[in-house]
């Protein structure tokens, strides 16, 4: 009965369990889903790292290239995060044509890199104006029920901590590249951010890392990020209009989440 | 409402010089060409007009929101523009009252000299009430600026904002001054948050006033 | 959405009204709408406006690869975008046929013509030269995009500057402006388009048409010519032949017209450095009427048939027959308004029956003088005009301007009444026509 329940009135079977202050997964309103990393699992990759976060399931790997450098800024590398959203990973989603979902993804998923200071890309110079590494970072969502941004970031950063770039030396009279891939080095990964997604249902009750079918119910979805006790990256795209209470709780949340994951990240690339 | 407190509390509020030409434009319903300081922007809006019908929703117009950068194609940035104030549109237009139907609003990007995305809510914003498109509230985007000592500057200039440490744009409704919209740039902490917001508020008045004060010369 | 159809009486009323030398706004056949020109903050940006028609122009500039054919030449993309805020039709980011024809016209006028100095622009032959990249965007289409687009884009060029570069070596250092001075580019000459809209089988050309105008023509001509009469495009489209007298004519005018422009955009550029170097403000806060909110479009695109007080022919009579509307015409029929200037049914001319009735803009002799102007086929005018060379022709059509505006005075102490006529261009023309007597 409650199968056929939810399909009709899929609001008012939502509704029902918030108001005894609980989400038909069991979880209350501020609990998040249990996360696990894996990193290096791909060997093709430069640095990879697969995140589940409850179900949602993400894959990066970063492929190293190298590249010349933008003319405005001869001594910086490049960072490129792309997420796909394919049909494997829900069914609202087609293939061929761009997907709108997944360039705000990624949009958002740079902004955070960038606000977050992660990479000094003048590390990734390995000669001025000549040669820089090209950081593409791959994102695959294999399983799609809810906050991809927040398993694609701990993915990227993961991978980006994993990742280790061989040894290469620019001979500039000769114009001459020799890669020793024999020796390998990490680079330096200045700051972790963490973001956490909220959303709002009904214009009242906030719940932090929604599942798909609670997101699909949204009228607000948010995003925060946080580096290191500050807040790196807030975007409400409309949605229901918040007071400073509202924003505060969601603001704080997402602040308590960063210990967890932190702590999870160590564990994993110790 | 919290946001008369809100007022008089920064009585001393400076947004850069605010402009408008409203409906400037022939072919569209709505439109209007906004400028604050520097930073200019147009927009216009239509409907409700015929929606494709891979678009069409039952229940609420459909909202189809472009907008166009002074240069180029658009990026990914414009593309992120773009939702969020296709997310505010949506928020703020009541569109069940014309289901079936779409709402197009087009935005061209003038002049970008600092605090671009507020300017291109509050032009929105302008053009739907030209247009007569029935809203639940007014929206008013405002831009603020983190600088070193915790300083916040409130709607800088390109030349202010070089060195800014964060970026906070806030939308707010007309009805309880709440927060409709953020989008933020750069690493800042709570208290930070709390004083760009603040001002931000307060500041919110003065382009509700403006609004107020636009639409009062409609012609009759 | 697909662009709404003219219907078949908006277009015979407007061929009708060519027919007379009159057109929906008032317009003598050759006048253009008024220009407008304004400057953005930023170096080479520009936004303009032909009556109602806008457009706004960016040029931008990166440091690139040339050509392997041109290695010390930069290059110049010209780059037309319309955007559904010009008209509802409009699909953001795909390419109409209408995009690419203007983008080809433009290209032939400014690229082709080689305008701009593309030698100066090289930084270092075979690696890095300037790529500039002129970004129109259609804001408004109330017709004739084609002058509005290439106006723009002359603005935008003239008043661009790009950073200037140090090169030591095999190092390229951009200055920002602070540092050193942006450099302008060198243009040769001063391109613009100007566009005719042809009628009665090709014989009869209207300056700057408008939307209604260029639906219902049947061919269209742009000429891209510059200041020194030198043509740089030609563009002939549409479903008649064009003769070649008209064509002569109208690239004469187009000259002249040409010149005009040039000046104005000159000016422009003038007082824009002026309020500049004077540290006034400068962007686009300048062109907005201040605050202001404007009337209904509707409104500002009035029909505007100045003083003039017609008899209707038997076409307009039986189109407004059947009209709802029709009580409302005061002017009707030889009887009753006896002073009437009339259209003579035959030829389609308009005949006064007093002689100090003038009929402004044109009066009937002026229309019988401007035939040699319009028409081919015109035994008188047309056979000098053979022999004429441009210049000639160019003072003959000055000594006429200033015979119209001698007679112009006569004209208004004329006993006619002032008629002002509302068309209300959404719903369907003919039936909700009104004439108002002012």
């Amino acid at each position: 009965m409650a199968e056929q329940y939810k399909l009709i009135h899929p609001s008012k079977y939502y509704r029902d369990y918030l108001n005894v202050n609980i989400r038909p997964d069991g979880r209350e309103f501020d609990k998040l889903r249990p996360n696990a990393i894996n990193v290096g699992s791909i060997t093709t990759a430069d640095g990879s790292a697969i995140v589940k976060v409850g179900n949602t399931n993400v894959v990066c790997g970063i492929r190293a290239e190298l590249a010349k450098p933008k003319a405005s800024t001869p001594d910086q590398g490049f960072l490129v995060p792309t997420i796909e959203l394919t049909p494997l990973c829900s069914p609202k989603y087609r293939t061929g044509s761009s997907n709108e979902d997944a360039e705000l993804y990624s949009a958002a998923l740079n902004d955070i890199l960038i606000n977050a200071d992660c990479l000094d890309l003048k590390k990734l110079c390995i000669y001025k104006e000549k040669l820089v590494w090209c950081l593409y970072c791959d994102i695959s969502c294999l399983d799609h029920d809810g906050c991809v941004i927040d398993a694609s970031l701990i993915a990227v950063i993961a991978a980006l901590r994993n990742l280790k770039l061989p040894k290469v030396s620019y001979d500039a009279e000769i114009e001459k590249i020799s890669v020793d891939t024999s020796i390998r080095e990490s680079i330096e990964v200045k700051s972790s951010p963490v973001s956490t997604t909220l959303m709002v249902f009904d214009d009242n009750v906030i719940i932090t890392d929604p599942t798909a079918e609670e997101e699909s119910l949204s009228s607000c979805i948010l995003t925060i990020a946080v580096c290191n006790g500050e807040v790196c990256y807030i975007l409400k795209p409309g949605g229901t209009p918040f007071n400073s209470e509202q924003m505060d709780l969601c603001i704080k949340r997402a602040l308590a989440r960063e210990k967890s994951v932190l702590k999870l990240l160590n564990n994993v690339l110790k | 409402m919290g946001s008369d407190t809100g007022d008089d509390a920064y009585s001393d509020i400076h947004l850069r010089a605010l402009n408008c030409e409203v409906n400037p434009l022939t072919r569209s319903d709505g439109s209007a060409m906004l400028t604050q300081g520097e930073t200019a922007v147009i927009a216009s809006v239509y409907g409700p007009v015929e929606v494709k019908t891979q678009n069409l929703q039952i229940e609420n117009a459909t909202l189809d929101v472009c907008y166009r950068p002074k240069t180029g194609l658009p990026t990914i940035t414009d593309r992120s523009r773009e939702n969020v104030i296709k997310r505010i549109c949506e928020t703020a237009i009541l569109t069940a009252l014309h289901p079936r139907t779409s709402i197009v609003v087009v935005i061209q990007e003038l002049e970008n000299r600092s605090g671009l995305e507020a300017c291109a809510v509050n032009a929105v914003c302008l053009a739907l009430l030209n247009g007569g498109i029935a809203m639940k509230f007014t929206v008013a985007g405002v831009h603020s600026i983190l600088k070193e000592n915790d300083e916040i500057v409130l709607d800088p200039d390109s030349k202010e904002s070089i060195n800014a440490l964060a970026h906070f744009t806030f939308v707010f409704d007309s009805l309880q001054r709440n927060v409709v919209a953020v989008n933020t740039q750069g690493k800042f902490n709570m208290a930070q948050y709390n004083d760009a917001l603040t001002i931000c508020r307060a500041a919110s008045g003065k382009i509700f006033e403006f609004y107020r004060e636009i639409i009062s010369k409609r012609p009759v | 959405m697909k662009e709404t159809p003219l219907s078949n009486c908006e277009k015979a009323f407007v061929v009708q009204a060519i027919k007379e030398r009159l057109r929906l706004d008032g317009r003598k056949l050759e006048e253009f709408r008024p220009l407008k020109i304004n400057f953005g903050a930023e170096w080479g940006s520009a936004h303009v406006t032909l009556g109602e028609t806008r457009v706004l122009a960016q040029v931008s500039c990166e440091l690139g690869q040339p050509k392997a054919t041109r290695p010390n030449e930069g290059l110049l993309y010209i780059n037309v975008e319309l955007s559904p805020m010009a008209a509802l039709h409009f699909e953001a980011g795909r390419n109409s046929e209408l995009t690419v024809q203007i983008n080809r016209i433009l290209e032939r006028t400014f690229k082709d013509s080689r305008c701009v100095d593309l030698e100066s622009l090289c930084v270092s032959a075979e690696d890095k030269v300037w790529i500039l990249r002129v970004d129109l965007n259609v804001l408004n289409h109330e017709g004739n995009i084609i002058d509005c687009a290439s106006v723009a884009a002359l603005c935008a060029l003239a008043h661009f500057k790009h950073p200037d570069v140090t090169v030591t070596g095999e190092e390229i250092k951009i200055h920002t402006s602070a540092e050193k001075d942006p450099i302008p580019i060198v243009l040769h000459h001063y391109p613009v388009c100007v566009s005719y809209a042809t009628f009665q089988n090709g014989e009869v050309a209207i300056a700057d048409p408008t939307v209604i105008e260029e639906r219902s023509s049947e061919a269209n001509m742009v000429f891209g010519i510059n200041s020194y009469r030198e043509l740089c495009c030609l563009n002939l489209g549409g479903t008649t032949l064009t003769s070649s007298n008209l064509l002569l004519q109208c690239s004469s005018r187009a000259a002249n017209r040409a010149k005009q422009v040039v000046d104005q955009i000159k000016a422009a550029l003038a007082t824009d450095a002026e309020a500049r170097s004077a540290d006034q403000s400068v962007g686009f806060t300048e062109c907005l009427k201040m605050n202001t909110i404007n009337s209904l479009a509707q409104d500002r695109l009035s029909l505007r048939l100045r003083r003039f007080n017609f008899t209707l022919d038997d076409d307009f009579r039986n189109m407004s027959s059947n009209s709802a509307g029709a009580p409302d015409i005061k002017a009707e029929g030889d009887d009753s308004l006896p002073d009437a200037t009339r259209i003579d049914e035959n030829t389609g001319l308009l005949n006064s029956n007093q002689s100090n009735v003038r009929w402004v803009p044109e009066d009937s002799s002026d229309s019988d003088e401007d035939e040699h102007i319009f028409e081919k086929g015109d035994e008188s005018g047309g056979a000098d005009s053979d022999d004429k060379d441009l210049e000639e022709e160019l003072e003959n059509v000055a000594e006429e301007m200033a015979y119209k505006r001698q007679s112009q005075p006569i004209s208004k102490g004329g006993s006619q009444q002032p008629v002002k006529r509302n068309i209300d261009n959404s719903s369907d023309s003919e039936e909700e026509t009104t004439m108002v007597l002012g």
